[in-house]
């Protein structure tokens, strides 16, 4: 069937537009890029826009060289998978009991669940001072069980459970499932979108948390990427603020003044490189249609 | 068989014998603590990478000590955190600002003072010597205890001058100055001015004369960012005569009896509105004051700017800059003196700046006693050396004349390197304490100009010129560092009045400063400032001024 | 009391019987959700007693329960400083302007992805658009203060064509302030936040588009008709969620974007908070102003959750 003319006009322009967006978005990473692989010197002439002109790879030495890189990046991806694939879980079942009015306990549990939402927390110091009382301090567990569950992905989830046709889940029950049953087999296959939205955001909220390796660990062991991503950063820019001491060895040439930009470009780059590699599986979960099937069924 | 063992039990009476007769307490041979390890922790927000502890450097030091260090870097968030919890490492290197003045009232920390008496008696002598401010008095509490020292300060011994002061001819390169001045470009300063531009008046006719050389519009005679009021502030005030401290917010005082905020002062309001001037006459660039330091640097990295009225860290980023480029390769900013109304001095930073950080042992340290012998042993010739030049034979050598020196290898190892101290080792303990400025025998040891009186390789050829040019400044700053011990360490109260009231009117003043250069006409800068003052009255900064005023006199007394 | 405790000894074993049944029955749900109401206890309860903080002058040395009691000492201070209205206004309009924006863009966004024909195309602008969400606002800032400034390709592009002959200094005027600012934050979050309405528009039932389109009807209508309603749960909940940030215009974009010429317009409770030098020790004082940001959060939410419910239906719950 041939589109009619009003729509081939609205998908070129809809095309147009896109494009013109996604090159906006594109272009501050290149950019970045540019900037990471440029002389720090020379891009503070200014003019460096989309190739690097003098091309270096002094920013990424910074980066990889000297730093145990290693231990830090399997420590992140351990807590970015383990911490992910446990707060969707968690919240996801949690927003499933969520959707059932009749449960004996739903009236206080709401009422808790609200207060907790808004009102929860309270600081780093009885933060600390409670993972200190339950033995979390300095363990790797201090990057997954505190963020175990995510009140706002609760609402999410919720939110996409309250949606889904009631007589799938009913059938279920009625073939004698419990609700465990029907939460794995028949609500978590029907909610994918839902599920790969959350477990971006919780991969990402995971994979770029550096203040919790600061505040509540001291081992090496622990450090993640990220944290030592700040780690180099921080030393940058601290060398901006050069003691009297680091002039004279600045002068000699025996400490290399390191342009903060240029590195936060680099490790830009390098943080988000794993990310961008790892959306393209998670992506084919938001493109229309995927559900179709299995709403049918 | 019997023999045997009286021979062997002879020889071990005659061996303890011989060690309790070099005796264990003050003058300890480290040997005997290097046979008996033990690992302290310590935790310092001076340092972002910590040098591990198989560090060349801490690995011979372990060696000649038996002490090993745990170092955890961290912020200042994490040492109130501490604070808080009371979970401490055994030793802390903090900044001396109101975190210190909490942990001092905390008790939890060791009182310094009869252990470095019992067993670090030059670090003891040497932290009391009038020659280096009587530091045990300034530091310690109302009721005599000593709870911390300092770092990064160089000590000096009855009798030593200091190299800043004694202005050594072989020395390569002198320092630019700690603080705030007027900078401009060399040799271009030399091109328009002919000689040097010591006060406002030369310097408008400097400037001018250099934008009528280059009406380009991207060429600036006068740059600034948006944050820089604070700074444009303490160049004008020290200018005028004033002494100036940054210390726990900039007050200024030019007979050190009456101390003011320094944004009260009555010369603040003429010397914005020469800045104004500059600015309508379109000297100052019209972007100055609301970009960023980063489109200052990268104006300045041009080579287009020629001067800009700051600190010393944006000229060296811009001259490191400038010298990495060809066609910039011969520009340098230079800081120029210049002294107004009647001033007799352009005082710089305070010279009793006893050292930057503070150095604390919390009652967590189980033994206290031994890592201030491990004090007293960095004050020996080998714990010197060791820590500012590292290991003989690998980071430096000892030259035909005698001296320590690195040769041309070592030099480019260095500077193929910029981790190379770190992951040496090589002056860590110089951010933990103060140390001393030369060895017995009267070579320079400390890590500050440790290899700098060596090497001619090094130096700046920029700098020659400079120095061989009646615009070598080096001689200028002779003298300019003043010295009060008792205008350190004031410690102002976080939420009490005085602490809002200086908080809020810091706040205020780099856009009140931004907003006066910017001002159409001389009656606005004034309108500006007056309003500016009106509300930091509001905000209560006389009450500021009294405290920082009583606190101040009170130290005086007491020293007195 | 004699009577009212032989009433309650009657009717208890019936009711007991009752809950026990209903436990027994929802023993399931019981396993999914008593785990979790611990670890909210834990987790969420236990340091709420850090917000204490905010009505004591803390002592890091004495403790919360130690300090000395302040009142409202602090959220007085807050109140009596006499830029608060400025900043306050600032505040919740630079926010205000945000939410907006931060929910209608990327829904467009989002419908304008969804409008393209699955392939390379599609997938690669998913990938893409998201990208500045991860680049800091150190960088986005510098970007977008050398594009718009002076001598920037904006100005350029202006004088080309001809409309002014003057530089238009975008960063020195405090009347479009709060328009660069919500400019900036939203081209850098549009994608990031257009990711969860393609969630939302991946699950619309395609037989409806394919029955509508079988009925005549156009893309817009469709779009309207079919997508905007199905997706609209998601839509308000989303606007809920967002009011809870009200009171919090971000730090980052006004100390950034912000300068003396603008301040008039820039300041905002974050770098109030942050300019009365928080790092120097003033724990009560950000507590309470933290407090009262996550206070009139919660406000908001409630009324704005209540509105939705009466216009569209939904809420957030």
């Amino acid at each position: 069937m041939r589109k009619p003319l009003s729509d081939r006009v609205f998908d070129v322009v809809n095309g147009a537009l896109l494009t013109l967006l996604g090159a906006s978005m594109v272009y501050p990473f290149l950019y970045v890029i540019a900037i990471s692989l440029n002389e720090a010197s020379d891009s503070s002439q200014g003019g460096t826009w989309i190739l690097p002109r003098k091309l270096t790879f002094e920013s990424y030495k910074i980066i990889f060289v000297n730093n145990d890189l290693v231990s830090a990046a399997l420590v992140s991806v351990a807590r970015t998978v383990l911490g992910t694939v446990l707060v969707v879980l968690c919240s996801a079942m949690f927003a499933y009991v969520f959707t059932k009015q009749k449960y004996f306990l739903y009236k206080p549990m709401k009422l808790i669940f609200f207060v907790a939402m808004f009102l929860g927390g309270g600081g780093l110091i009885p933060v600390y001072m409670l993972f200190r009382s339950l033995g979390l301090l300095n363990t790797f567990w201090v990057y997954i069980i505190p963020w175990m569950l995510n009140l706002w992905y609760v609402v999410l989830f919720r939110t996409y459970f309250m949606r889904l046709p009631r007589e799938i889940e009913e059938a279920a029950f009625v073939d004698g499932a419990s609700e465990l049953t029907a939460f794995f087999k028949v609500i978590l296959p029907l909610s994918k979108p839902i599920a790969a939205t959350i477990t971006l955001f919780a991969a990402v909220a995971q994979w770029n948390s550096w203040r919790d390796t600061l505040f509540f660990t001291a081992s090496p062991s622990l450090r993640t990427l990220q944290y030592v991503m700040m780690e180099i950063l921080q030393r940058a820019e601290a060398e901006r603020m050069i003691t009297r001491a680091e002039m004279l060895d600045v002068a000699l040439g025996h400490l290399k003044l390191v342009d903060p930009m240029s590195v936060r470009m680099a490790i830009t780059v390098v943080t988000t490189l794993p990310i961008v590699l790892v959306y393209p599986f998670l992506q084919k979960h938001f493109i229309k249609g995927i559900l179709v099937g299995s709403m049918k069924g | 068989m019997r023999r045997l063992t009286a021979v062997t039990a002879l020889l071990f009476v005659v061996a303890v014998l011989a060690l309790t007769a070099t005796g264990y307490g003050q003058s300890v041979p480290l040997s005997e603590d290097a046979k008996n390890p033990v690992t302290f922790t310590i935790f310092t927000t001076r340092v972002t990478t910590a040098p591990k502890p198989d560090a060349p450097v801490l690995k011979e030091a372990t060696r000649r000590t038996g002490v090993t260090f745990n170092i955890m870097t961290g912020d200042k968030e994490k040492l109130s955190i501490m604070l808080a919890s009371k979970d401490y490492p055994d030793v802390i290197v903090m900044p001396r600002d109101d975190i210190l003045y909490r942990y001092l009232r905390s008790g939890d920390l060791v009182d310094l003072k009869p252990l470095l008496q019992k067993h670090a008696p030059t670090v003891y002598k040497m932290f009391g010597s009038p020659v280096n401010g009587n530091l045990l008095d300034i530091f310690s509490t109302d009721d005599g205890k000593l709870l911390y020292l300092t770092e990064n300060y160089d000590m000096l011994r009855e009798g030593e001058r200091h190299p800043e002061d004694a202005m050594d001819p072989d020395r390569v390169q002198a320092e630019l100055p700690w603080h705030n001045v007027f900078y401009v470009l060399f040799p271009e300063a030399q091109d328009v001015a002919k000689k040097k531009i010591s006060n406002l008046s030369e310097y408008h006719d400097a400037v001018k004369a250099w934008k009528a050389k280059h009406p380009g519009q991207d060429y600036y005679a006068v740059t600034m960012e948006k944050g820089m009021g604070q700074e444009m502030l303490g160049s004008a005030l020290s200018m005028y005569g004033y002494k100036v401290n940054t210390y726990g917010g900039i007050y200024a005082t030019k007979d050190q009896k009456k101390y003011i905020y320094g944004f009260k002062a009555p010369e603040v309001l003429p010397f914005f509105k020469f800045v104004n001037k500059l600015y309508r006459e379109g000297l100052m660039d019209p972007e100055g004051p609301v970009q960023t330091w980063d489109q200052m640097i990268q104006k300045m990295s041009t080579g287009k700017v020629f001067s800009f009225i700051g600190g010393y860290y944006s000229a060296y980023t811009a001259n490191d800059n400038l010298l990495r480029a060809e066609a910039t390769k011969n520009l340098i900013y230079i800081p120029q003196k210049l002294v107004e109304g009647g001033a007799k001095q352009n005082w710089q930073y305070n010279a009793a700046y006893t050292g930057s950080a503070a150095l604390v042992v919390t009652k967590k340290c189980k033994d206290p006693a031994r890592f201030v012998r491990f004090l007293e042993w960095l004050y020996s010739d080998e714990g010197m050396v060791l820590d500012s030049w590292g290991i003989e034979g690998e980071d430096y050598i000892i030259n035909a004349q005698g001296k320590r020196d690195i040769t041309p290898e070592i030099d480019q190892k260095k500077k193929a390197d910029s981790m190379y101290n770190t992951k040496r080792g090589i002056k860590f303990f110089y951010r933990m304490v103060n140390m001393p400025t030369y060895t017995s025998d009267g070579q320079p040891a400390s890590a500050r100009y440790a290899p700098f009186y060596s090497t001619k390789a090094g130096q700046d050829p920029r700098d020659v010129k400079v120095t061989a040019s009646p615009f070598n400044w080096h001689l200028d700053w002779q003298g300019s560092f003043w010295k009060d011990y008792a205008e350190v360490d004031l410690f102002i109260e976080a939420e009490t009045p005085a602490a809002i009231a200086i908080a809020k009117s810091q706040a205020i003043l780099k856009d009140t400063i931004a907003q006066m250069v910017v001002a159409k006409s001389e009656a606005e800068v004034e309108e500006i400032y007056s309003k500016a003052v009106a509300k930091m009255e509001g905000y209560g900064i006389s009450a500021w001024e009294a405290e920082i005023q009583k606190q101040i006199l009170a130290k005086r007394a007491k020293k007195s | 009391m004699n009577i009212a405790s032989s009433t309650n000894h009657a009717v208890r074993p019936v009711k007991r019987r009752t809950l026990w049944k209903t436990m027994y029955q929802q023993r399931c749900l019981m396993l999914m959700s008593i785990p979790f109401l611990i670890w909210i206890f834990i987790f969420e309860f236990g340091p709420m007693f850090g917000w204490l903080m905010a009505f004591v002058q803390y002592d890091p040395n004495k403790g919360i329960l130690g300090s000395q009691w302040a009142g409202l000492r602090y959220f007085k201070m807050f109140f009596q400083d006499p830029d608060i209205w400025l900043i306050l206004r600032n505040t919740v309009m630079i926010s205000f302007l945000y939410i907006l924006s931060s929910n209608v863009f990327p829904l467009i966004l989002a419908l304008m992805i969804s409008e393209v024909g699955d392939g390379y195309f599609k997938r690669a602008l998913q990938t893409v658009t998201y990208l500045p969400h991860f680049v800091s606002f150190v960088v986005v800032a510098n970007i977008f203060l050398t594009l718009f400034g002076m001598r920037g390709p904006v100005n350029e592009l202006l004088r080309g064509l001809g409309w002014t002959d003057r530089p238009v200094l975008f960063w020195q005027d405090k009347n479009i302030f709060w328009y660069m600012v919500t400019f900036v934050r939203s081209w850098k979050e549009i994608g990031w936040g257009a990711i969860i309405y393609l969630a939302a528009i991946a699950s619309v039932d395609q037989e409806m588009y394919e029955a509508a389109k079988i009925d005549g009807c156009g893309r817009f209508r469709a779009m309207w008709h079919i997508t905007i309603p199905s997706i609209l749960p998601t839509i308000t909940l989303l606007w809920v969620l967002n009011m809870a940030g009200i009171f919090n215009a971000g730090f980052d974009a006004s100390y950034l974007l912000g300068n003396a010429m603008t301040r008039e317009a820039s300041q905002v409770i974050d770098t109030y908070v942050y300019e009365l030098g928080i790092s120097m020790g003033m724990y009560s004082f950000s507590t309470a102003v933290n407090l009262l940001q996550t206070a009139v959060g919660f406000a908001f939410v409630f009324i704005t959750n209540t509105i939705a419910r009466k216009l569209t239906d939904y809420s957030l719950w």
